[in-house]
């Protein structure tokens, strides 16, 4: 060891510095979480691994169908139901992690009371864990394009950054909403219920554009449009939809800063409330 | 800095809320002038300073309750104190449990792995510490099973050897050394030792007297959150064992005030463990005898028949033994006689009990003593898989679930 580190405790708690020289000393844990997560959440079935794809598979069929065979709503054009299963994925993604994260600190919580670590690293391994099933997701889209006889348009190329988008996005709303239920057991029941309006309030099913701008407000306010439009436009082309994706990283950018505070803070009292 | 560890005027201050508290509703009605309601206050820990040495090794004891455990989660931030400031120098590894985060679906490979990154090493120090932890832990066949289904003492072996290779400056270790079945008891303490003399800072928190004094240069003793003394090892473990007897023996003073007739008088009551070391602190699952004296009025015992009634801390009896059950109650008892009532297993669940002492004879009662004593049971072995039930719980038993 180089230089000997003094730590200084006080009742303020960790500097947001001090706590982010911390995240980045356990960023090893972060792995090890995640890899927790995945091993757990698939250990003992009897067909294993094969649920993650399974799992996806059948709520993007049934879901597309419903929605795009069904439901019918506007989709500018496109195959409805290609249409509805790329939103849907992304929206998959983001619920799950949310659904997750949120309960990743409270199922910790015999370890937060024994051992320190960042705890921000529990909601945020969530989210790097769903990433796998999103990624099994995206391999399905792309067979099921290809069995529609249809190629993803050439914006494609650039789907990685809407994915980094997804997974910060999901981390910061799962760091959110772990540190809220912590703090108001009541999000535990306040959650499902909103990612249940969300799934309609959100353009999942239907584009942005075919709704009258006089509504648009609603849908721009929500920072998962951005990622939506964005996931869409990769796989149909169109126009950039600009607009919502800039407000989705204004979003990010808010929710990081500020969650990144809130958290710091309601760590100091985890172990004593949870 | 001229020490590894200070400590300044340390407070932490709990709250005993109703349980609106972390509630929406609660919150709201907390900025309401109307709604807001007292909460009790308490400190757990008032006032605390000290330091410690580079290379020492001070030991913290106290009775159950006195801020022991709190000291530790301050120094380790598990959780921030009310007031006061603590400065360390180096890297710190808190060890209040053996196996946090161990997942039983994981194999012993792996929890090694999260495990020793909980710990906070890095996958670097934990591969070359690999073959170390393995062979310390005597798994090595069974590396790649789930520890699921690792026996109780496989599982320990494993969680203690993964903590006991960390490499801090500073170590703060809370009462893990009892852990495992007697060989590795001693190889534990034997590997600890070690390790403190190659200069380590520790902070080490034991109810064993014994360990405590060959181990530490300094002892501090609190006692409702203060420290009461500080000082050589000898000298703080003797101060205390003097008041925890004098605290038994209060419980048994004046008989002439207690209810029953009399006929015979408790004497005393210990807690054995299988050493048959009096002891205050158990292990869920582990050897357990409580031993009681009585006395009659300088001629024998017409009939007697005990019932030890351990109690939690809600004051509900959850265990009620009666001697009638196994020793007839109507014969002649020798004036001085001792009643001893053995557990093989403990059965039960971890959490502070009390026990009452409740004596009959062939007319009714002749004694009774209510506080006689507090113990403090810990986690322990007596299920498989090493867990228990919630800690409301209280009483454990040999039930077999089988899948058929």
């Amino acid at each position: 060891m180089s230089r000997t580190r003094i730590t200084v405790i006080t009742p303020k708690g960790l500097s947001l510095r001090a706590y982010l020289r911390d995240i980045r000393d356990y960023y090893q844990l972060l792995w090890a979480f995640t890899y927790r997560n995945l091993r757990s959440r698939y250990a003992q079935t009897a067909i294993g691994i094969a649920w993650a794809v399974i799992n996806p598979l059948l709520t993007l069929i049934i879901l597309g169908f419903v929605f795009g065979k069904i439901a019918k709503m506007d989709t500018l054009g496109y195959d409805p139901f290609l249409f509805t299963v790329v939103g849907l994925s992304a929206w998959t993604y983001f619920s799950t992690v949310v659904t997750w994260a949120g309960q990743s600190v409270v199922n910790a919580q015999s370890m937060i009371q024994k051992i320190y670590f960042p705890r921000i690293l529990l909601p945020v391994s969530v989210s790097i864990a769903g990433l796998l099933d999103l990624l099994i997701t995206l391999m399905i889209l792309l067979v099921v394009f290809l069995f529609h006889q249809q190629v993803p348009s050439s914006n494609i190329t650039y789907f990685p950054l809407f994915l980094i988008m997804a997974v910060l996005l999901g981390s910061i709303s799962g760091i959110w909403v772990s540190a809220l239920g912590i703090r108001y057991r009541d999000f535990h029941h306040l959650i499902p219920f909103i990612l249940r309006i969300g799934l309609y309030a959100s353009p999942v099913a239907y584009a942005l554009q075919s709704v009258d701008p006089e509504y648009w407000i609603f849908f721009l306010i929500n920072p998962i449009t951005g990622v939506l439009e964005g996931f869409r436009w990769c796989f149909f082309g169109g126009v950039f939809p600009i607009t919502a994706i800039s407000i989705s990283l204004i979003w990010i950018v808010l929710l990081l800063i500020g969650g990144l505070f809130y958290f710091n803070h309601s760590e100091k009292t985890m172990a004593d409330i949870i | 800095m001229k020490h590894a560890i200070e400590v300044e005027n340390l407070g932490k201050q709990y709250r005993i809320a109703e349980h609106k508290e972390g509630t929406l509703r609660g919150t709201l009605r907390n900025f309401s002038p109307i709604g807001r309601k007292k909460k009790k206050a308490f400190w757990a820990l008032q006032d605390v300073r000290f330091h410690v040495k580079e290379g020492e090794v001070l030991g913290i004891i106290g009775p159950n309750g006195s801020g022991k455990s709190t000291l530790l989660k301050l120094l380790s931030k598990i959780t921030v104190p009310t007031t006061g400031k603590i400065r360390i120098k180096g890297r710190v590894n808190t060890l209040l449990e053996v196996g946090t985060g161990f997942h039983p679906e994981l194999t012993g490979h792996e929890n090694i792995f999260l495990n020793g990154s909980i710990l906070g090493m890095t996958r670097q120090e934990i591969r070359s510490k690999y073959d170390e932890i393995v062979s310390f832990a005597e798994v090595e066949k069974f590396l790649d099973t789930p520890v699921k289904h690792y026996s109780s003492g496989m599982y320990v072996r494993l969680a203690f050897s993964v903590a006991a290779h960390l490499n801090p400056d500073i170590l703060i270790v809370d009462e893990v050394l009892s852990v495992g079945d007697a060989d590795f008891r001693k190889k534990s303490l034997l590997k600890m030792e070690r390790d403190i003399r190659q200069g380590r800072t520790v902070l080490f928190v034991s109810h064993q007297m014994e360990t405590i004094e060959r181990l530490c240069d300094r002892v501090m003793l609190l006692r409702e959150g203060k420290i009461q003394h500080i000082g050589g090892a000898a000298e703080v473990t003797e101060l205390y064992l003097e008041s925890v007897y004098r605290q038994q023996t209060d419980a048994f003073s004046e008989p002439e005030f207690r209810k029953g007739s009399g006929q015979y008088r408790f004497r005393s009551l210990v807690l054995l463990d299988k050493n048959d070391q009096v002891t205050s602190i158990m292990n869920a699952g582990d050897q357990a005898t409580f031993r009681v004296t009585i006395e009659g009025r300088g001629k024998d015992i017409d009939g007697a028949n005990v019932h030890l009634l351990i109690k939690s801390n809600a004051e509900q009896v959850v265990l009620a033994c009666v001697s009638r059950m196994q020793i007839d109650p109507h014969q002649q008892f020798n004036t001085n006689t001792v009643f001893e009532c053995r557990f093989d297993r403990l059965p039960l669940n971890a959490g502070p009990y009390h026990v009452e002492l409740v004596g009959y004879d062939n007319h009714g009662v002749a004694d009774q003593v209510t506080g006689a004593l507090d113990f403090k049971v810990q986690p322990g072995l007596y299920y498989s898989l090493g867990n228990l039930p919630m800690h409301t719980f209280h009483v454990l038993s040999d039930y077999r679930w089988k899948i058929r």
